[in-house]
């Protein structure tokens, strides 16, 4: 950091980079509280709605790249916003999917319950979820992996000044992005709740390069009454 | 632990968090912390609009800091509800910087550019005493406490509670609540008025969790300050 008047106070070094934090918006698992994650849900109608109501939204922004998980309820939630910004090109990412369940996909969580108890209070408790591994499906951690390479990739091939990100993906690993690029800890990113069709912005710290902030979390207000 | 113990509480409590309106400080970038600024005009009228935002909210107590710019914060939530007693807590006020007190930022750098530089480095800030003001570590104690008193304080099921604070003192508040590292405090910036929303969870009393962060949909067409330029 320069010690001269100007250059001290705004690290020079600081891209100052924007990345904006999507989910897709509403399915039938989200609805009857199904395991779903690497399960290729359709859109409800509402959901469609929902995105539609979210598209001139993100078009107030001026996206340098965006990165789409490679389900198709990430994808059609992107869909609306290439019919308004043409020159958009999506790049689709399967390290963006959700949490893989394995055997227990597209299971009602009250089954996986019945089915499962061990592994179903090992995942509830939060101190134990980390390890709760599904049966030929992941880890927390195994997520926390495969999204913390992806984020690491991201920062290093968008390294212009200012530039800013659209990511689309699920409620899980947009809690494991987030978390990573706060720097927060595993256990951690279980705090923040992303709702279907909610816009979040992290901002790049103007003094600290490498650190990131949130300055929106969640937000849905651009969902009126027909599409909340 | 068997599934059968899991009790699904329907009405989880939640508490909103709520930083004051514009104040000349905020605009000048001056290290405003116990000094007692007013509110702009400006912020009056985001203050007014907060209001209205929470007017159909029912809260079951308001707690605030009890420097100006908190309260007036807070009575214009409260003129939409007659009932409640605003209750002000010294330990929700903002850092104490002490001799730094009413000083522009940018004088502090020129002045004390090696404290400046520690206090700017996210990774040095957790060691930072103000001469003649707080600590960081004094400041997350004395927080924390309020902290864990408002919430014993609202054991009933559904229970909300809403909280005016500052920039400073609501980041400390918020990582204890959803006990973050004191380090990560400064992840998340509270602007002028904005809205933040923490949910109990329903099955684990005392676990919170984030619904909304930062949220100043009000101020549309009211104004706010431009931070981008920092």
């Amino acid at each position: 950091m320069s010690a001269t008047p100007q250059g001290f106070r705004l690290d020079e070094r600081s891209k100052r980079r924007t990345i904006v934090l999507v989910r897709h918006g509403e399915t039938d698992g989200n609805v009857y509280d199904k395991a779903q994650g690497h399960f290729d849900a359709q859109l409800t109608e509402h959901g469609k709605h929902q995105v539609q109501a979210l598209a001139p939204r993100l078009a107030s922004f001026d996206f340098d790249a965006v990165y789409v998980s490679d389900l198709r309820r990430a994808v059609d939630t992107a869909a609306p916003l290439l019919n308004i910004q043409p020159h958009l090109m999506l790049a689709t990412r399967s390290e963006l999917r959700e949490h893989h369940y394995g055997d227990y996909e597209g299971m009602l969580w009250t089954t996986v319950r019945e089915n499962d108890p061990e592994l179903f209070v090992k995942w509830l408790n939060w101190d134990t979820r980390p390890a709760a591994k599904f049966p030929n499906g992941e880890s927390y951690g195994d997520m926390w992996t495969r999204v913390g390479s992806f984020a690491n990739e991201l920062l290093t091939k968008h390294d212009e000044t200012r530039t800013t990100i659209l990511v689309v993906a699920h409620g899980g690993s947009l809690q494991s992005l987030m978390a990573r690029l706060l720097g927060l800890q595993l256990e951690n990113q279980w705090r923040f709740m992303f709702d279907n069709a909610s816009l979040t912005v992290v901002k790049e710290h103007a003094f600290m390069p490498s650190r990131w902030q949130c300055v929106l979390f969640n937000d849905t207000s651009h969902l009126n009454a027909s599409a909340q | 632990m068997s599934t059968s113990e899991f009790i699904v509480n329907p009405s989880p409590r939640t508490i909103t968090l709520v930083r004051h309106g514009e104040t000349q400080g905020n605009i000048d970038d001056k290290a405003h912390g116990h000094f007692d600024a007013p509110l702009t005009q400006l912020g009056r009228r985001q203050a007014e609009a907060l209001g209205k935002r929470l007017a159909g909210t029912k809260f079951d107590a308001i707690y605030s800091s009890d420097l100006q710019r908190t309260v007036d914060t807070a009575k214009a939530i409260t003129a939409h509800h007659p009932d409640l007693q605003i209750q002000t807590r010294p330990s929700l006020r903002e850092y104490h910087f002490g001799d730094y007190e009413d000083s522009l930022w940018d004088e502090i750098g020129d002045a004390e550019p090696d404290f400046y530089r520690r206090w700017k480095n996210l990774s040095t800030r957790i060691d930072i005493e103000f001469p003649g003001g707080e600590s960081m570590q004094g400041i997350w104690d004395r927080v924390g406490a309020c902290a864990n008193e408002i919430v014993s304080n609202h054991q009933d099921e559904n229970a909300r509670i809403l909280i005016v604070g500052h920039g400073g003192s609501l980041q400390a508040l918020f990582a204890h609540i959803l006990k973050l590292r004191n380090t990560n405090q400064w992840c998340f910036m509270f602007e002028n008025t904005s809205v933040t929303e923490l949910y109990e969870h329903p099955y684990t009393p005392d676990m919170w969790r984030v619904g909304l962060f930062n949220d100043t949909s009000h101020l549309n067409g009211i104004g706010r300050i431009d931070r981008s330029r920092r």
